[in-house]
């Protein structure tokens, strides 16, 4: 058998795990599709947010660097540009991870652990011309600027004032973007407060109980028309304004990319806390299916900071259960992280996620 | 639920619905039970194909140019809903002159049974199917065949059947087959008790777990096939290809058309044979049936697993080097899903249809070959059930065609 362990994703939860697995001895190869490692990490500029313990006052791009030097320390191996599309279970206790390498051969490393650390997928939003060019992800707005340099448009409107709606839109007026407005669905304002502010002091308008009508064009955006909504989310007769921009954004939330635990035969639980359809896991981060692990956005959208310590904690159980690691040992430093969790998981926000994972673990358990 | 019926289907499969429409035509209170949903498994999960050129001559062949005639009709005037039926031809290609050399004679031969198949020379082939590779050095060609949509066809026929007044229950699990005096009397499910004379197993690859529950072996086995399915692309094929086994030496070659099951020297299938035990991926057929959507289907690895559901990474590997050998093209075109179902399977490629040693038992099933067969089937079943006149003789698909049957009733 080649393999200890497979991270599939190399971002901050698979990068992780892999530094605690390797430390213990594990031998550890991470693949991922894109060019480079990191994963959102180095599209994220502004700083983080919690304690010391989390790299508060950090920037996701310098954590990302730190991650790759501990990486390398540990003598983590990382395979670029390899997209992995199906996981099987061979005769024996192996798992086959089925890859497409960057000559496009179909090959598969056979491992006795597997780690999906894939994270998220934005969600799509349909509208009258949301086909047209100019139409995009917020998530891809934010890799166009902070890892690619290119500014997409020059005036935007963003849908969804969420966390990565705020953040998105401030940085794309560092950028040199006008943002003509950030308009969200609900009464209120979807993601922190001093995001929020950060945006209202630079003068751009958060319009709350407003949608998109439509995006008009003619083979490119030119304006978007968006009127208030009513406590059912209809919209008001008169109340329509016209945006005249050349990019919209969309920020309406991420999913699971969970596609691999469907295909490793992975149980799964509907949280919409979590963001939809996600792999039961116990506290281990091992699935229903013995060594598949999952860690970060796949099981259940939270940030960066949580999705390390996720990591972490599925590297150490990884390490004891190869027998790498004493139980007393991996019992406490799991004990540490989940306590740097829960820290995370504070406010009323972190508090609805703290219970649907919690809820998460019982699923594990009751089958 | 309703308490009496005059027939229970057991099984929501195409053979199934077809069986219930024909027979709600004829007598009132038809029951189908599904235990999961219309279409759920193989009938759902298939190419789709409507041929003759690989038939067995006899029941097999029959059955399949009965249903060339009557589906076309069916779309007319019974379907309420477009099961996208095209009557493409059928082509089975190969890559070797010694396979050229080999399907001469098999091409007299079926021409000898009625079968309209051509042979067509490399070039010909690729003025019909420009994507294929120049590996492949000539095919063979039946104008006079089909395919349609498996999931639409299952459907229209279980919607035809409502229409006559058949009752269908979805989700519900039979438990136990009663008998009064060594004939069919009721039947007990998971929703309620129903009285009948007549139940009709067509539980396709589950037709021996209800055969067992009169004390009959029915040997019918799970054959996993494995699918891959590609993403919408501009048309690349017209119609449904098949890609024969690579045969390099003459004896290959020679085995490379045949389908039929050996029967000389009397040699009949046995009732306890049980499917062969060596993994076959390596030799299956290749399939690639472009739908009306735009995607295409690939396939197909087969091997005997049990009931595993699962997809293997070695079969759907070896499904993407064929596709890729067969249609260049095909290397740049994304793959969108991947599935393994169960094609019923029997000893002699031939299913089981017709009336048992249980008075009132019927079968339906064992059909590797059910949307081919599927509307000769119902139609001849319900023929045999209510003594009307056959289309086809349903004499050689009887279950007592196998050795050491009788000892078991």
């Amino acid at each position: 058998m080649a393999e200890d362990l497979v991270i599939i994703g190399s971002g901050p939860a698979g990068l992780a795990a892999a530094v605690e697995a390797a430390r213990a001895g594990v031998k550890v190869t991470v693949v991922d599709e894109n060019a480079s490692p990191g994963g959102q990490l180095f599209k994220q500029i502004h700083k983080f947010f919690g304690s010391e313990e989390h790299q508060a006052g950090i920037r996701g791009i310098d954590i990302g660097y730190r991650l790759l030097e501990e990486c390398h320390l540990a003598k983590v191996k990382v395979m670029l540009n390899t997209a992995a599309w199906g996981i099987f279970h061979s005769s024996g206790n192996a798992t086959t991870v089925a890859i497409k390498n960057k000559n496009d051969s179909l090959c598969s490393l056979d491992t006795k652990v597997v780690l999906l650390a894939t994270g998220a997928r934005e969600n799509p939003l349909a509208f009258p011309g949301w086909t047209l060019p100019g139409v995009m992800g917020a998530g891809a707005a934010q890799t166009l600027i902070n890892l690619h340099r290119i500014r997409p448009g020059n005036r935007v409107l963003m849908i969804g004032s969420g966390n990565v709606g705020l953040i998105v839109s401030y940085q794309l007026k560092q950028a040199g973007a006008d943002i003509a407005a950030v308009i969200d669905i609900k009464p209120e304002i979807g993601g922190w407060g001093v995001h929020a502010a950060k945006l209202t002091r630079t003068g751009i308008p958060i319009l709350c109980s407003h949608k998109i009508i439509e995006v008009r064009g003619l083979d490119k955006v030119e304006e978007a028309h968006v009127a208030r909504v009513d406590r059912e989310a209809k919209s008001i007769p008169g109340s329509e304004k016209l945006f005249k921009v050349d990019t919209v954004c969309i920020a309406v939330g991420l999913s699971p990319m969970a596609e691999l635990a469907w295909s490793g035969g992975c149980r799964f639980a509907y949280l919409p806390e979590l963001g939809g359809h996600v792999p039961v896991h116990n506290r281990s981060m091992e699935t229903t299916r013995n060594n598949i692990y999952i860690a970060g956005d796949i099981s259940g959208i939270e940030e960066a900071s949580t999705a390390m310590e996720e990591g972490k904690i599925a590297g150490i159980s990884i390490a004891r259960s190869l027998g790498l690691l004493k139980n007393e040992c991996a019992e406490e430093l799991i004990r540490n992280k989940e306590k740097n969790l829960s820290a995370l998981r504070g406010g009323p926000m972190g508090k609805t996620r703290k219970l649907a994972k919690e809820k998460l673990i019982r699923l594990f358990n009751i089958c | 639920m309703k308490k009496s019926a005059q027939a229970v289907i057991i099984g929501g499969g195409i053979i199934g619905c077809a069986a219930a429409y024909y027979l709600a035509k004829e007598i009132d209170d038809v029951i189908l039970i599904e235990k999961k949903c219309i279409a759920g498994e193989s009938s759902g999960a298939n190419y789709g194909m409507v041929w003759q050129q690989t038939r067995q001559d006899g029941y097999d062949l029959a059955a399949a140019r009965r249903s060339l005639e009557i589906y076309p009709q069916l779309c007319r005037e019974v379907f309420d809903l477009d099961i996208e039926y095209e009557e493409k031809g059928g082509m089975t290609l190969f890559f070797t002159d010694l396979q050229a050399e080999a399907a001469k004679g098999y091409v007299e031969y079926k021409n000898s049974l009625g079968v309209p198949v051509r042979l067509l020379s490399g070039k010909e082939t690729r003025s019909l199917e420009p994507a294929l590779s120049s590996r492949v050095t000539g095919s063979l060609f039946c104008a006079e065949e089909a395919q349609l949509n498996p999931f639409y066809t299952t459907l229209a026929f279980a919607r035809a059947a409502q229409k006559e007044g058949a009752t269908i229950y979805q989700g519900v699990e039979v438990l136990s087959i009663n008998l009064d005096r060594g004939a069919v009397c009721s039947i007990s499910t998971s929703e309620g008790k129903i009285f009948t004379n007549h139940v009709i197993n067509a539980a396709g690859s589950w037709a021996g777990t209800v055969g067992a529950m009169v004390g009959l072996k029915v040997p019918v086995f799970p054959h996993r096939l494995q699918s891959l399915v590609t993403e919408q692309i501009p048309k690349l094929l017209t119609r449904t290809i098949q890609g024969s086994r690579i045969a390099r030496t003459s004896e290959e070659a020679a085995k490379t058309f045949q389908y039929a099951y050996d029967t000389t020297g009397g040699n009949r299938p046995c009732i306890n044979q049980q499917p062969p035990a060596e993994c076959i991926i390596e030799s299956s057929l290749f399939y690639a049936k472009p739908t009306v959507n735009g995607n295409i289907v690939l396939g197909t690895a087969c091997d005997f697993a049990g009931y595993n559901r699962e997809t293997s990474y070695e079969a759907l590997a070896v499904i993407a080097h064929m596709a890729k050998m067969i249609i260049p093209r095909l290397k740049d075109v994304n793959i969108i899903r991947s599935w393994a179902n169960f094609d019923p399977w029997t000893a002699d490629g031939i299913p089981i249809v017709g009336e048992t040693g249980v008075k009132g038992f019927f079968i339906a099933a064992g059909h590797g070959t059910g949307m081919s067969h599927a509307p000769a089937t119902g139609e001849a079943l319900a023929g045999l059930i209510t003594g009307s006149a056959a289309a086809i003789p349903l004499g050689e698909a009887n279950i007592n065609r196998f050795t050491g049957y009788r000892e078991e009733c």
